[in-house]
């Protein structure tokens, strides 16, 4: 107890002050490295591909591998959860949160794979982008200062995770899925990305946590959910340039 | 629960939101589309040599046996480029009754050559064929001769082909009317030089 005391009083000490700036810089840099690798680094590798493409039936460990490399790759499912997770202190609303968009992406993940919806992987992406977006104005209290009610944050988590499953769709249609083995396949990438989204959320709990300690993190919040937004905004207009050079 | 910690006004608010669409879109016109979709309308993506990194990635990919060894372009197996680049002729050849006249073009071996030669209703003789010199057994010059395609009595005639060896190749046309008759040629190809011979009328 008296060890924490301590831990707080220094917390306004110049040491972690320049902490606080390493950290911000690090995140700020690993986002910027991540933009510029671009939508590459979201669709599934075509080594990957290519071995989808030639194996048969039923393959529980690679699909399951593919869907967690998905999501652990997929730049745009992370700031979506670190936007979610943000002000999350309680480790039971992270699981509650967390739960919602895990049904919501793996209810259109599964049906529109089975239904063979054939939705643009661009426009889905976009509004991908766009949650992002939502979610990080939606931290900084933006709809709460304009809107005396507005959408519940759970239900906005649950329908967003829809959009999120129906991207997830997209790349898995991407890769030219045999009907053979077909459902148990899908479940495994499904199970895949479950299990990628708890590696990730490890890692982003201990980030938090650690940010949560510093007594910056009222300021920091700002500019983290600032960025987080810029992000999505990148998101969006990635997206929509490659809709538009699609179409034209 | 979401947002409760962070009391942010209505001006830092509108701020910070402006922030990021200004930001975001700095960030995509120099960096994002210049890198993943070859639009660099600041010419910053060049300078940082980022500008179709993502169209490369995938060319590799897919044929890393066909990419082109210059780096600033990026090939695809459906492509071939020209080495000396593509030249292209238009002429109008006039020539007297019963005239004779030679167009050639100096070429490499392997040139390819698309064409089209025109005289109206005029009808001439043409003879397209392609001559060099080599060195004889016996130390003495000599002429191979090849041709691709012999026009009796024609009008127009359209086609390619590729040479098969260094040297000249072209036309030899010959009016068959008893008035003056002119044929537009045109010729794109992979040339060096091109030249009109007019032989005279045939005795």
């Amino acid at each position: 107890m008296s060890a924490q005391a301590e831990s707080s009083k220094l917390g306004m000490t110049e040491k972690h002050i320049s902490l606080n700036k390493l950290m911000a810089a690090v995140l700020l840099l690993s986002l910027l490295l991540l933009l510029t690798m671009g939508v590459s680094a979201h669709k599934i590798g075509s080594g990957d591909q290519a071995f989808v493409e030639q194996s048969q039936g039923v393959q529980v460990l690679p699909y399951i591998y593919l869907g967690a490399k998905h999501m652990v790759t997929g730049y745009d499912h992370l700031l979506y959860l670190a936007g979610v997770i943000f002000f999350l202190f309680k480790i039971r609303d992270v699981a509650v949160f967390v739960s919602l968009f895990a049904l919501g992406h793996s209810i259109t993940l599964l049906w529109g794979v089975l239904a063979g919806w054939h939705v643009n992987p661009y426009l889905v992406d976009s509004i991908i982008g766009l949650s992002v977006v939502y979610k990080a104005f939606e931290n900084l209290g933006g709809f709460r200062a304009y809107f005396d009610s507005w959408l519940d944050t759970r239900a906005a988590v649950f329908l967003f995770g829809l959009v999120h499953g129906l991207g997830l769709a997209t790349k898995l249609q991407d890769l030219n899925i045999s009907q053979e083995g077909l459902i148990a396949n899908m479940i495994s990438f499904n199970v895949g990305v479950e299990l990628g989204q708890l590696v990730a959320l490890t890692f982003l709990i201990m980030v938090f946590s650690l940010l949560r300690s510093s007594s910056h993190f009222q300021r920091n919040s700002i500019l983290a959910n600032t960025l987080i937004m810029m992000a999505g905004f990148v998101l969006i207009g990635d997206q929509l340039t490659g809709y538009f050079m699609m179409q034209g | 629960m979401s947002g409760e910690n962070t009391p942010i006004g209505k001006d830092q608010l509108a701020r910070n939101t402006v922030l990021a669409v200004v930001s975001a879109a700095i960030l995509l016109i120099i960096i994002v589309l210049p890198a993943e979709y070859d639009i660099d309308p600041t010419g910053i993506g060049a300078a940082l040599g980022i500008k179709g990194l993502s169209n490369q990635a995938e060319v590799e990919t897919k044929s890393p046996d066909t990419v082109s060894q210059d780096p600033s372009t990026a090939q695809s197996p459906l492509h071939t480029n020209f080495d000396p680049a593509l030249k292209f002729v238009n002429v109008e050849l006039i020539l007297e009754p019963y005239g004779q006249g030679e167009f050639k073009l100096k070429t490499s071996e392997s040139a390819r050559l698309s064409y089209l030669w025109d005289s109206g209703t005029d009808l001439v003789y043409a003879d397209l064929h392609g001559h060099t010199l080599i060195m004889g057994e016996a130390g003495e010059e000599e002429e191979i001769v090849v041709r691709y395609l012999e026009t009796q009595e024609g009008t127009s005639e359209s086609g390619q082909f590729e040479t098969p060896f260094k040297g000249d190749h072209g036309w030899y046309f010959l009016n068959l009317e008893t008035r003056p008759v002119r044929i537009k040629v045109s010729i794109s190809g992979t040339f060096d030089s091109h030249e009109y011979i007019d032989i005279g009328p045939q005795i």
